[in-house]
Parts: C-alpha cells; structure tokens; sequence
C-alpha cells in the first residue's frame, strides 16, 4: 500500500498504466468519427447553400435567416417542447403512481411489471404501426370499444384532428415508457428505508405527509434521472413515432423539428438549411438541458 | 474494479482482450450489406456492367433480373452486378453516395419526377436522346413522353405505368339496382343510396397519407382549370402564373364538395393506404378512389366483384381527366458512368427491351399497362378498362412536374380544406408563398435545362454513341 502511495504522489515519477486508455480508445474514436466530426461538417455546411448533389454556394448567414423566418420549423420547435414537456409529465406521474402500486407484495406483482415493461422492448416503428391500427377509425380497437360501452361521442379523428393528433402522439410515446421509468421508480422506491416511515407513524404523518416529506426528498435523484431521460428522450428520440403515426401532419400539427429537419434536408434537399436547424435545435436543447440540470441537481436536494 | 487488481501477472489477460477487441473491430468491418456486391473498379470498358435499383417489390422480379442477367453474360460475355439497395425514394441519395465513392454505377432506375426535380438540375443522369434513338419503336405509342424534359430524353420507363382510379363493388351496386356514377349529381344520389341502405362509407380514401391528396387534385384541377392543368402549372412553375386564382380555388373547393356531401367522411382522413383497401375489400366501403398500384391488393382481399368508374364530371363544359405516368420506375444513365462502358450498357439496354426480355421482368409486376411492347400483363374487365378509358383521358401526374415542396404544400393543404381546417383562398396562398420561398432559398428553376451552358451540357452528353441496331437480334 505505502508502495502504492509513492507511486502516485505528485511530482515522482509514475509509470502510467495505458492498458484503461487502449480499451477506451475505440469508443473515443467511434465518437470522434460518427458525433463530433459530423457535428462540425453540419455546422460548416450551415454557411452553405448546398442541395446534397451539386456544388456547395457560399450562403453566409442566410440560411439561419430563412429558418428564423419559416413558420413550419417555429411551429415544429413548439410542437417539440409540448411534446417533451406531456411526455415528461406524464410518464413520471404515471410511472411513479404504477412504482407505488406494485412495490407493494401481491400475487401477480410480477406479470403487472412484466406487461408494463413490454412496450419498452418493442421499436418505434412497431408501436407506431400497430397505434396507428389501433386508431383506425373503421377497425380500430379504441373506437370499437368506445362505440360498446356507449361513448360514440368522444370519438374524435385521433390522427387526423390538427387538436388531437399531437396528443395521440404523446400518449402512445408515454405508453411505450412508463415501465421503464417504472421500474427506476421501484429501485428508488426499494432504497427508502421502511424506518423513517415507521418514525413518520409514531409522529403521526398520513400518508400525504409521508409521501411529500419522506417519499418525494428521498426519491429526488430518482426523480432528477428520469426527468432528465423523459426531456432528453423526447426531444431526440421522436422522429421514428411521429414519421409512422403522422408523417408530420395533419398541417404540421404533429411536425417535431427532427421530422422537418430530415425533411428539409432528404426530400426538400435544402442541406444547408437543415443544417442550420439543427444547429439552433442543438443550442436550444443545450440550454434546456443545462438550466434543467442546474435546477434539479443542487447540492440540498440531495440531503 | 481497479485495474491495479488485475496488475502483476495479468499481462496475459490484457493481451487476450486486445486481441477479442481486435478480432472483433476486424469482424465489424468485414461484414456485407446483404445487398451489395463487391466495389467494382472504375476501369475503362470493364467487361461489366453495374445497374443500381431498389429493391424490388416481389421476389420474382428480382429473380427475372437475375435470369436475364445470367443470360446475357452467356450472350455478350459482359457481368451485370444487380445492385439492389433501399427504397425508391433512396435511390437518389445512394446515386450521389456512389459518386462520391466513386463506384461504378453504369444504370439507375429512378423515377422521372426524380430527374425532373432533383437529379436533372444537378446533372446527375445523361442526355439519353441520341442513345435511345434507335430502341424507341421497342414502346408503345406516346409511352416515352413522359421521360422528355426540355425536349431531351432523360430515361425510359421500365415498370407499369400508374393512373388514378375508382374502384367500386359491383356486387353491392347490382344489389342495389344502381350504376357507377359519370357526373357528381349521380355520385351523390349513389352515395345516399349505400349510406341509407347499407349504412356503410359510400368511398373511402387514404386520407392519412398526406402524399396520396395530390391524386384527388390533379382530377378536379383538370376540370376546374378546363382541362388546362398541366400548362397552368408550368406557367406557375416558370413564374408566369400565380396559383391563387379561382380555377385553383375552385379545385380545392371540388373536394371540400365531396366531403360536405358526405360522398367521402370523416373515416378517409384517419385511413392509410392499408386501412383504405381492408375497409373495401371487408365491404365496409362501397367505393374506393386509389392509385391503380392498388388494384392486385384489392381483387386478391375481396370476395366481391370489382369494377372501376372513371371519376365523375363535377364541372359543366369540362372533361375529365385523370392522373396517369409511366416513369415511376424510369431508367438513365449516370452523369458519371464510365463513358467507355456506354457501349456495354446499352447492349444491355436492348437486350432487356427484347420482348421476351421485358416479358420475363415486367410480367413479375402484374403490370395494367403496356409499357415495353410485348410485355403487356393479361387483362380482365377492370385492367382492360384502365387502358381503353383511363389511360386515353389522362394527363401527366402534376407532382411529376411541381417539385417536392409544392407537392408537401398541396399534401398540407387539401386534407385541411376538406376538414374544414382552411378555406381555399388560403390555401392557395400557402401553395403560391411556397413557390416564392422555394425561388429565394434554393434558387428554384423549373426550366432549368434553359439555363445551362455549354460545360453543363457536355456533363450530361455522351461523347460517342454506340451503334445499338448492330447487336438487335
């Protein structure tokens, strides 16, 4: 150990085990190759004028001008943002209410968890199909068992009403997720000691003084991980459910910014452009994510 | 774990992860996209040939390419590597990565509203004018048209030409005592006569897809603009034409009608392609406005007779027209092939425009039309009719001509006049400022052949053109 010790004291010479930077070497160099140079190119190409075929026009800041000035990817930036916040909301409500119903012990505890945990293993594409079916308005389960038990008149066009789609959306992307933050909800849940709630008994908390004062404080890093899951996940994971359920329509209703943007650079072929685009998105999720982070991740939250 | 742990003796143990990762980095490497072949070197007249396509739509199609491949090879001793990879809409995105790769590509198959808006202005494919000259009586009469831009031949089509329709129960309708209706009056009384009797949807259409609304416009355009629509909206495209007048007003406006009436209801605007044909073929529609691509689908779910109906004359003093292209599935020439392998390409040009040829590959698609002559498909009541009535009133599919933006704007906008989510004087707007955005941010040019020099044209214009009749057989 001493020996140890006077190896890494500062100032002697140490020899440096290189053996960690070899085997982190190829994941750095995956990063370097598909993340980091891709971002620079993209940000670069956003100063040109370029359709992905022919030559590359010098554009300046044009392109930035044309996105601040088209409607379709401010609508898109909003959509964005509703989405990321409903999805967030309700995934974490919903899936620390399910955390708090099948923590406790009961026959059957493990297919509940099972069967909520499914739809996390499935692909976008298939979830996508398979609502899009499901909303169908002449064979679809939902409106087929809203005309059995009478309720005909909430039957709305779950995709195709520019009001609803967004929220159809939403709740199939929620529906996908919520075992999964479930489950990071039970493992928070598990490492709340039983004798702090047997402490709140004797001081005699109910169950709503319990959850606010014991439950919630020493969930909270539970709680900050899958917010930060929620956000980020929907900001950059919505292009596959969004392109399979509505393409973006009705009339840009259910646009995200990941759709316009593979749309103005692959079909519009305006790389540049779409370049520019995600350049800004970056900036805007960068600052919601740093301010987020800032705001959840205090030091007292964690005492 | 610290690795300090693993320290003294475990050099071994290092090695042999290095090796694993190693080993398993070569692997990674190593492996095939299932579909391509081998990089081809870019030599001068290789003995072979590389023809890039998606993949095709059935099994046999690919097997046919496979077969008449394999017996040109044993005719002229020239390979032919079938590069089948992605979707149609992708191929224009590998062309230009095989350009950058520098890979051979000698032929493409691509559609010509491709070339038209994308990949002719940036001079992707070849003048085919000249090289085509002699194989032009292997089509029937006025099939090439479509694949001219600027009076230049792009492409030939090697697919089924396409065309909308509507399909109809004729089943149900003898049941009923009533026939295909010819004028929207007749449409409509139809239309309550199942909704009363039947108490199911009179027509059902893909509504969900925003990319099919275009379909249902080229239609009412051609009878709202009097049987004008295709120079109305070359005139817009050169800048010489606003799209906000009443005649394309109105045309919005024929749709909306379809939907006020209840002809077409609330189903078709949450119903994709698949729902469209489960909804008619299970007879929960008696009506079905498609592409004819969605013919074989329907006769192979329904147990009813199907028949077709031309759409219904909705404007006094006009004509119907409909929607029709072969060009889908268009063939050209890179821009950068090798010129030295011109020749060999286009021995293999003739030799699948043989008739027996194109029978083998073209038969595989079931096609309603007859593209390559010889190879038309057997022909029922309802492909016969496609040809004897469809195909004679039609006019060039619009989103052939307008580029992909406009088309997203007519996608947009048509379903929200429908819906009721727009009037049609906005949406007309929306399709006129799109046109402007498109000019100011891409320099939109719709007659761009006008504008090149005479270093764009050579890019695109093969330097010697092969003598094709020598190796007719």
């Amino acid at each position: 150990m001493s020996s140890h010790k006077a190896k890494l004291h500062f100032g002697k010479k140490r020899k440096i085990d290189w053996f960690p930077y070899f085997m982190c070497m190829p994941a750095i160099i995956l990063f370097f190759i598909f993340v980091i140079i891709p971002f620079f190119t993209g940000m670069y190409t956003s100063f040109f004028k370029w359709d992905g075929f022919s030559e590359m026009k010098w554009n300046g800041l044009n392109n930035y001008k044309y996105v601040f000035s088209d409607k379709v990817f401010w609508q898109a930036m909003k959509n964005t943002f509703v989405y990321a916040i409903l999805v967030t909301v309700f995934k974490n409500m919903i899936a620390f209410i399910l955390a708090s119903l099948l923590i406790k012990k009961f026959i059957g505890r493990t297919i509940f968890r099972t069967g909520l945990y499914l739809p996390v293993t499935l692909s976008y594409i298939v979830i996508g199909v398979l609502w899009v079916w499901i909303f169908n308005p002449t064979f679809g389960l939902l409106n087929g068992f809203l005309r059995a038990v009478g309720l005909e008149n909430f039957i709305v066009g779950w995709l195709s009403d520019p009001k609803v789609a967004l929220f159809s959306v939403v709740a199939v992307d929620v529906w996908k997720w919520v075992g999964y933050h479930m489950v990071l909800y039970i493992s928070g849940l598990q490492a709340i000691s039983a004798d702090l709630y047997e402490a709140a008994e004797i001081d005699g908390a109910n169950g709503w003084k319990k959850l606010l004062h014991i439950t919630i404080p020493q969930l909270n890093s539970t709680i900050v991980v899958n917010i930060l899951l929620s956000i980020t996940g929907a900001f950059v994971s919505n292009y596959d459910i969004v392109y399979i359920m509505t393409g973006g329509g009705p009339f840009h209703s259910t646009e995200v910014s990941l759709t316009y943007i593979m749309t103005t650079a692959f079909k519009y072929t305006a790389v540049g452009k779409a370049n520019a685009m995600s350049i800004l998105l970056f900036i805007m999720v960068f600052i919601f994510g740093f301010i987020q982070l800032k705001l959840m991740s205090k030091e007292e939250n964690y005492n | 774990m610290k690795f300090t742990s693993i320290k003294g003796g475990s050099k071994m143990k290092k090695l042999l992860v290095l090796t694993m990762v190693a080993v398993m980095i070569m692997v990674s490497g190593c492996s095939k996209n299932g579909n391509t072949e081998q990089k081809s070197d870019d030599s001068k007249a290789s003995n072979k040939i590389v023809f890039l396509a998606e993949v095709p739509a059935v099994p046999e199609e690919e097997q046919a390419w496979k077969d008449v491949a394999a017996s040109f090879k044993d005719e002229t001793g020239i390979e032919v590597e079938l590069r089948f990879q992605g979707t149609w809409s992708e191929i224009p995105q590998a062309l230009q990565t095989a350009k950058l790769a520098g890979d051979q590509i000698d032929l493409v198959r691509v559609g010509i509203g491709a070339i038209r808006s994308t990949l002719g202005s940036a001079k992707m494919v070849m003048d085919m004018t000249d090289l085509m000259a002699d194989l032009s009586d292997r089509f029937p009469e006025g099939i090439l048209n479509s694949c001219y831009i600027g009076g230049k031949l792009w492409a030939f089509p090697y697919a089924d030409g396409s065309a909308t329709t509507c399909l109809y129960n004729k089943t149900l309708f003898a049941e009923l005592g009533i026939k295909p209706p010819t004028t929207f009056d007749e449409w409509l009384i139809i239309s309550k006569t199942i909704s009363e009797k039947k108490d199911i949807i009179p027509m059902i259409f893909q509504g969900k897809d925003g990319w099919a609304w275009p379909m249902m416009y080229f239609d009412t355009y051609a009878q709202a603009s009097g049987n004008k629509a295709v120079e109305n909206v070359e005139a817009f495209l050169k800048g010489e034409y606003e799209f906000t007048g009443a005649e394309e007003q109105k045309a919005f406006d024929l749709i909306k009608q379809i939907a006020d009436n209840k002809i077409m209801t609330s189903e078709t605007f949450d119903t994709d392609e698949e729902g469209m044909i489960a909804t008619f073929s299970q007879q929960k529609a008696a009506m079905m406005f498609c592409g004819t691509w969605d013919y074989d689908s329907v006769v192979n779910a329904a147990d009813f007779e199907v028949g077709a109906f031309e759409f219904p004359l909705m404007v006094e003093g006009s004509t119907v027209q409909h929607g029709f292209g072969v060009g889908d599935g268009a063939i050209s020439i890179p821009s950068f092939a090798n010129q030295d392998n011109l020749e060999n390409s286009m021995r293999f040009v003739e030799y699948i425009l043989r008739p027996e040829n194109a029978k083998k590959i073209l038969l595989t698609l079931k096609p309603k039309f007859e593209v390559v002559k010889g190879a038309a498909g057997e022909r029922d009541e309802v492909t016969q009719f496609l040809n004897d009535v469809i195909a004679k009133h039609s006019v060039t599919y619009l989103d052939w001509i307008w580029p992909t933006q406009i088309n997203d704007a007519f996608s947009q906008t048509i379903p929200a006049v429908a819906s009721g989510n727009m009037t049609s004087a906005e949406a007309v707007q929306y399709v006129q400022d799109t046109y402007k955005t498109l000019l100011e941010e891409q320099d939109y040019s719709y007659d761009w052949w006008t504008t090149w020099s005479d270093k764009d044209w050579e890019m695109v214009t093969p330097k010697a053109i092969p003598e094709v009749k020598k190796f007719v057989k």
